[in-house]
């Protein structure tokens, strides 16, 4: 039977896909806005972090009301439950864009870069993975989920060869510049935001299952 | 009314209130059965076509304060109060007030669902014959208007001759209800409508009192915290006679002022 | 080691044998009764084979059985029996019932040619028939094949002979009786007050009436003159003949030439007679119909008129009286009423409603009446109003209690409920409380009517009497005589027991009036019981 306030249950999916979305597209934007070296498209990027700083407010309201009121039980809670750390992941890949947007700014302060080591890739596996763990939650898909788990090692793969390009040509080089290092920057951002993809497919995962898969390895 | 999904899940503020009269104000209203004291100094206004739910321990009076409202207690000998209970602007104990059209204006819902030994019909009806209709016609649109609005229809409408004692546990409290908004009254008070039934049909008459909040201001008194927590708009804690707090429900529940109502609201009382 | 608590039995089951033991003894008691009833009862119609007794001195007797008992005075070692035969021929014999020691008793022969006569009066008798002459004058004798079927066809005749003459005597003369002491009554008032135009007027009146009497008289002459034709000539066993006139004959018959099927149908005639017919003898004998319908009539109008005294008197001291010492003082005194002695309550009907309400109505409204007709009361004497109001103040407490209780006992949401919903006391009595009580104060009215039906006592103060020549509900305007006195079958029991002339006729008619009664009581109760039934389907959930 429907009742009246599992109309408040399905606003608080919605948000949450809202922030999903949201994030997905900031991490999208950012990555073009670093290859072309485009400003305008950073500073948007940077505006929108706020708005979905709001929705994690918000979001997190919603559970503390939900769980007060109206006495959530079975997979209900563990909606609320995943939810909240759903949320918290969102905002924080937010964040992650939001760093890489800064970071791309002062690239391009500098002038345009040639050479972009790994990083278009790992951002678009970055983008594919964090697709993948919001439709595994859209969509209540456990393959889903756990393939995030599986894919994100391509990004650290990646985050490390990053790395070892960079720093393995060191020593004097005068190559590294100071671009380089804020490409770095970006390549970290870039693995924290697979890492909270991952983070996400795993309260799924809990959602869906019931089981804990946090800290496994 | 607002759309759907938008507001109802912002945190209410008191703001919200605007553009809603007070209806209902109760003032200093102290009661006494005899010489014990029920009730002491009680102070709240209840908006129009929203929920308000009577909270408390057993003999707290909430039950009291909620039969004061349409005067059912004046059926008891020695009772006193002081103070004042206005409807709509207008005093419940103006002298002036027939106390019979007081109660056409204010429905009742009892704990234990009471229909008469009569077919589902002639319930229905009943308090618009005691108002004088007596066209059939009338009649029988009113009946299938409230019954409708009861959630009942559908059920019964192929039996409304049958005796309204073969209904069910939960139908009869629907048709309480039905009973109870007939004549179109103003208010509807509800005295633990659901300690008697079963969580499916309780589920049921708190989905309606959902759907009733639109058109009649409603106040419910239950033993259950977690029904208040469910349907109300504004909850009122009392204990022992004195109205402790008074505030939208999320704030009793998500943050209550009186550490009194934290301690009831978290099972830690007593 | 089995310990006492160990055994199966629970404690205190022998005080259930106690109950039961009980139980078994009242009803032994009332089946006792009952049967006892029946068995005296039933033999009043019931028609055995009629002996002829010859005794060891030559005589002899025909009659019918009708008791046998140990002789008085004979030791009980060695007991005589006497029998006591209804030979009938009181103008002959003195007396229906003769004693016979059975020692004495030589034969017993069952001829064929016995008869038996019930008759209009003197009552019955047991003969030999010798001859039967018709009304169109042939005579018959007992040896001529067709004298069964004859005699049928002569009583027959006779029958409707007798109810014509009844239609004539008591109906037609009856009514101008009637108009003619109203006129009388007017033509004295008319003096009185001097109004000559008046009293011409009710002395043609009177003349006129004179004349149709007369008219009605000579008919009625004609029609017994020409029954007179018809007789049957008798002899009893001592050889005395008797001429009996067909009139006088209610019913023929030859029991020891009846089949079993013939003494059934003879059964139920005697008992529709029973029930439908007027007494007859001194009420030894004939019906009881007036005397049913008597009974009948007053309990209803002493439950049409208890109902709503009670009722009302219940409602306002359950719902309107304030709680308090008076109310309890009202209570314990309405309580304390039940407990009063029928005959008291007589004593307050004669007292108050014969001669103060009585008399009052009477000086109201039937002044001319008293001043002109030997001052004979209306309702100022007993009758059929005082009676039924003296019954039902007499059984007023049972239906002020039993509807108390069963208001008390509709539960308190429903009268919540009603108030709630806006409306007043009034409305909420009379749409929810009173139909929700209706059973329990049924109840209470079924006890009322018991209780009242059964009552003698009061009943001979304010309005029985012995033989009512009229009927308290009849056919002549206003139909309902509300100032008549009648018949009641309790009074009947006890007049026929104790104040019967002949009390060994009146024995049997003891019996089955008493059957009567109880019969009659039992299916009022049936009746109020069934009602009952009916008004606790429609309002399943009520209480009683």
């Amino acid at each position: 039977m429907q009742r009246f306030f599992h109309d408040e249950l399905r606003q608080l999916r919605d948000d949450l896909i809202l922030m999903g979305e949201r994030s997905l597209d900031m991490t999208r934007m950012v990555l073009r806005a670093v290859e072309a070296g485009d400003d305008s498209l950073a500073l948007q990027v940077r505006g929108m972090d706020d708005r979905v700083d709001e929705l994690e407010k918000r979001v997190d309201r919603e559970i503390m009301r939900y769980l007060t009121l109206f006495g959530p039980m079975g997979s209900d809670v563990r909606l609320l439950l995943a939810a909240r750390d759903i949320g918290h992941d969102l905002e924080r890949i937010a964040d992650e864009a939001s760093v890489i947007a800064k970071r791309s700014l002062v690239i391009s302060e500098r002038g345009p870069l040639k050479n972009f080591l790994h990083v278009p890739q790992e951002g678009v596996i970055a983008c594919e993975v964090l697709r993948l763990a919001l439709d595994s939650f859209i969509e209540g898909d456990l393959d889903k989920a756990r393939l995030v788990l599986k894919r994100d090692a391509e990004i650290d793969t990646l985050n490390r060869l990053n790395y070892e390009e960079l720093f393995g040509q060191s020593g004097d080089n005068a190559k590294v510049s100071a671009s380089h290092v804020e490409l770095i920057f970006i390549s970290k951002a870039l693995e924290r935001i697979g890492d909270h993809s991952k983070n996400i497919a795993e309260q799924v995962i809990f959602l869906l299952s019931g089981e804990d898969v946090r800290h496994a390895r | 009314m607002n759309p759907p999904s938008a507001s109802r899940i912002k945190v209410r503020p008191s703001a919200e209130r605007e553009g809603r009269k007070d209806y209902i104000s109760i003032r200093d209203f102290g009661f006494w059965y005899g010489q014990k004291k029920a009730l002491d100094a009680i102070s709240l206004d209840i908006p129009e076509r929203q929920v308000v739910a009577f909270i408390g321990p057993s003999g707290c009076g909430k039950s009291t304060l909620l039969r004061n409202l349409n005067r059912m207690n004046d059926l008891v000998d020695g009772i006193r109060h002081e103070g004042d209970i206005t409807i709509n602007g207008r005093s419940i104990y103006d002298p002036g007030l027939e106390v019979i059209s007081l109660r056409r204006r204010v429905g009742m819902v009892f704990q234990k669902s009471n229909p008469f030994p009569k077919s589902i019909f002639e319930n229905v009806v009943y308090a618009l014959r005691v108002v004088g209709v007596r066209d059939r016609a009338v009649l029988e649109e009113a009946c299938e208007t409230s019954l409708r609005k009861a959630a009942l229809w559908d059920e019964v409408k192929d039996r409304l001759d049958d005796s309204a004692l073969g209904l069910s546990g939960g139908q009869m409290q629907r048709l309480c209800i039905a009973r109870a908004i007939a004549n179109r009254p103003e208010i509807l008070l509800m005295d633990e409508p659901c300690s008697a039934l079963d969580p499916i049909a309780t589920g049921k008459i708190e989905e309606l009192i959902h759907e009733l909040k639109d058109q009649f201001t409603i106040v419910i008194v239950t033993h259950s915290m977690q029904q208040a927590a469910r349907v109300s708009d504004r909850t009122a804690f009392f204990y022992l006679g004195k109205q402790i707090e008074y505030d939208t429900t999320e704030k009793i529940f998500m943050n209550p002022s009186q550490a009194q109502t934290e301690a009831y609201i978290s099972g830690r009382f007593g | 080691m089995a310990t006492n608590s160990d055994s199966s039995t629970p404690r205190g089951e022998s005080w259930v044998w106690f109950t039961g033991l009980g139980l078994i003894i009242g009803l032994a008691m009332v089946v006792g009764l009952l049967s006892l009833v029946i068995v005296n009862g039933i033999t009043v119609f019931w028609a055995p084979p009629v002996p002829v007794v010859k005794m060891a001195d030559g005589q002899g007797i025909i009659g019918q059985l009708a008791q046998r008992r140990i002789r008085p005075g004979t030791p009980a070692s060695d007991p005589r029996y006497e029998r006591q035969y209804q030979v009938g021929l009181r103008e002959l014999n003195g007396n229906s019932y003769l004693w016979v020691d059975e020692a004495k008793i030589k034969a017993e022969e069952f001829p064929a040619d016995v008869l038996g006569l019930e008759r209009v009066e003197n009552g019955p008798a047991f003969v030999r028939p010798i001859t039967l002459k018709q009304s169109d004058g042939k005579v018959l004798s007992i040896t001529d094949a067709e004298f069964e079927t004859s005699l049928q066809s002569e009583v027959a005749a006779a029958r409707q002979i007798r109810e014509k003459l009844v239609e004539i005597n008591r109906h037609q003369v009856g009514e101008v009786n009637a108009d003619m002491e109203s006129a009388r009554i007017g033509l004295r008032r008319a003096v009185d007050l001097h109004q000559e135009a008046e009293a011409v007027t009710n002395r043609e009146i009177i003349a006129r009436l004179e004349a149709q009497y007369a008219i009605l008289q000579a008919e009625g002459r004609k029609v017994s003159e020409g029954g007179a034709v018809a007789t049957l000539g008798v002899q009893d066993a001592a050889g005395r003949s008797v001429t009996v006139p067909l009139t006088q004959v209610i019913r023929a018959w030859f029991p020891n030439r009846l089949d079993t099927p013939g003494r059934v149908q003879l059964f139920f005639s005697r008992l529709r007679e029973f029930i439908f017919d007027e007494p007859r003898e001194a009420n030894t004998e004939g019906g009881l119909m007036p005397a049913i319908f008597g009974t009948l009539v007053m309990t209803v109008f002493m439950s049409l008129m208890v109902t709503p005294f009670g009722v009302i008197t219940a409602i306002y001291l359950r719902e309107y009286a304030q709680q308090g010492a008076v109310l309890r003082i009202v209570r314990i005194s309405v309580n304390n009423l039940a407990g009063v002695p029928s005959i008291v309550f007589g004593v307050f009907g004669l007292g108050f409603f014969v001669y103060v309400l009585g008399g009052t109505i009477d000086q109201l409204f039937f002044a001319d009446q008293l001043k002109y007709n030997n001052n004979s009361p209306v309702f100022g004497t007993g009758g059929m109003l005082w009676c039924s109001l003296t019954l039902a103040l007499m059984t007023l407490p049972v239906v002020i209690v039993a509807t108390e209780e069963a208001l008390a006992a509709v539960p308190r949401g429903m009268r919540e409920a009603s108030l709630a919903t806006g409306a007043s006391k009034w409305q909420t009595i009379r749409d929810i409380l009173l139909p929700a009580s209706a059973p329990g104060i049924l109840t209470g009215v079924i006890l009322a009517m018991a209780r009242g039906a059964g009552e003698v006592a009061p009943l001979m103060l304010v309005g029985v009497v012995k033989l009512a020549p009229t009927l308290p509900l009849d056919g002549t305007a206003p139909f309902l005589h509300m100032d008549r006195k009648f018949m009641h079958l309790g009074f009947h029991v006890y007049d026929l027991g104790f104040q019967s002339p002949d009390s060994d006729a009146a024995r049997p008619m003891v019996f089955a009036t008493t059957l009567l009664l109880i019969v009659l009581v039992v299916c009022l109760n049936i009746g109020a019981i069934w009602i009952r039934n009916r008004l606790r389907a429609r309002f399943k959930g009520a209480s009683f």
